[in-house]
């Protein structure tokens, strides 16, 4: 009986990981759109935010998920779920900074045009 | 040029593409030069064989990490001469300082950096970085690393904090340049010391284990239930030190002579 249970958890946790990972590539897909036609930089570096974080942040958890039921690696599939968390957690921490950084130095030298524009906070602090 | 690859990067990027596939049609046939001969091969053979041959320890180097072996058994003395080189750089470099070496920053100066999200984020990732780059020199002798690829990595730590933050907060943080120069030399006394040891024992120079025609005795590889791996460990330990304190002596004084104050460091 608790084998069973074992064993249906583990299917639930393998399903939930696929589920990460198509998860992931559908984000990639509408990233990589979203590159291509958004009309100006800062909503272009939204959609390449996307893909890093929808395309490999979320499809590495799931990666861990799978590898820590994987019993055919044997001990070695924890250390490749933990390698995926962290490094999941550690893209997680550098990729919004970086977009951040990029994104905070072309507002300050107005490097691109900001065409499509509601309100520019930024804009009015500076004044 | 809105809403597109503009013309000539698009002309750049095809350059690339066809110069690498001429490149890799040119090694495909062989016009890069022949592959190694079978002389060479041997020598591969001779040290996969011998690095950790625990039943005949002639010349086995006491660790079954193969390249750290090579980089400070085998062939010890490349290492040595690359930090030789890596020391006269960096002293070099220093000669550039106005106002000599030594002597402290004065004004802590204002810290600017950059926003607080930069600010907390480079804090974060330098901790990190600081046990990657320790865990990569101490395991040397186990898994791939070593101590120079640790000093380097090490050495990431201060630049992003120097890049997020300031080079002030690194001082303030305890990286002064004096204090710096005095661990890099504690490194490369070290290195002339576990190096050189063997000399007192009539062994060779370099020497980690025992070896035909010496009487040194060798480094202890097991000590109780400690796996300490020959001198590979405290070379790397030492190497470490010695790189990553080069690296960020010419970080500090890079960014301190960018500020104006090179005469006050």
């Amino acid at each position: 009986m608790i084998r069973m249970l074992g064993t249906i958890i583990e299917q639930i946790i393998f399903g939930i990981g696929i589920c990460l990972v198509t998860i992931g590539a559908i984000f990639d897909l509408l990233a990589a759109l979203g590159l291509v036609r958004f009309p100006c930089f800062y909503v272009r570096m939204h959609a390449a935010t996307i893909g890093v974080i929808g395309g490999a942040v979320v499809p590495l958890i799931g990666v861990s998920l799978i590898s820590l039921v994987s019993d055919q690696l044997g001990p070695y599939r924890f250390m490749f779920a933990g390698i995926s968390f962290f490094t999941a957690l550690l893209i997680m921490i550098t990729a919004p900074v970086g977009t951040h950084i990029l994104a905070n130095a072309a507002h300050k030298l107005d490097l691109s045009p900001k065409e499509p524009i509601l309100v520019d906070k930024m804009e009015e602090d500076r004044r | 040029m809105r809403g597109g690859i503009s013309r000539s990067s698009a002309a750049i990027i095809s350059l690339a593409i066809a110069l690498s596939l001429i490149l890799v049609y040119f090694a495909a046939k062989g016009g890069l030069g022949g592959h190694p001969s079978a002389s060479i091969v041997g020598i591969g053979q001779f040290i996969v064989n011998n690095t950790y041959n625990v039943f005949n320890r002639t010349y086995w180097a006491g660790s079954p990490e193969a390249v750290t072996s090579i980089i400070w058994d085998y062939r010890g003395f490349d290492t040595i001469f690359e930090t030789t080189v890596l020391f006269a750089a960096v002293m070099a470099a220093l000669l550039l300082v106005p106002g000599g070496i030594r002597g402290r920053v004065q004004g802590a100066g204002k810290d600017e950096g950059l926003t607080l999200i930069v600010k907390t984020a480079s804090k974060i990732i330098s901790c990190i970085v600081v046990v990657l780059a320790l865990n990569l020199a101490l395991r040397g002798y186990i898994s791939p690393g070593g101590g120079f690829a640790g000093g380097s990595s090490y050495a990431i730590a201060p630049l992003l904090l120097i890049a997020g933050l300031s080079v002030f907060y690194l001082v303030r943080l305890g990286y002064r340049l004096s204090r710096a120069i005095g661990l890099r030399t504690l490194g490369l006394v070290g290195l002339v010391v576990v190096s050189s040891l063997p000399l007192l024992y009539m062994g060779y120079i370099i020497q980690n284990q025992a070896k035909p025609g010496s009487m040194f005795p060798g480094y202890p590889v097991f000590l109780g239930p400690l796996y300490l791996g020959g001198s590979l460990i405290y070379m790397n330990v030492f190497e470490f030190l010695v790189v990553s304190m080069e690296f960020i002596i010419i970080f500090i004084a890079m960014f301190l002579l960018d500020r104006g104050c090179g005469g006050s460091a």
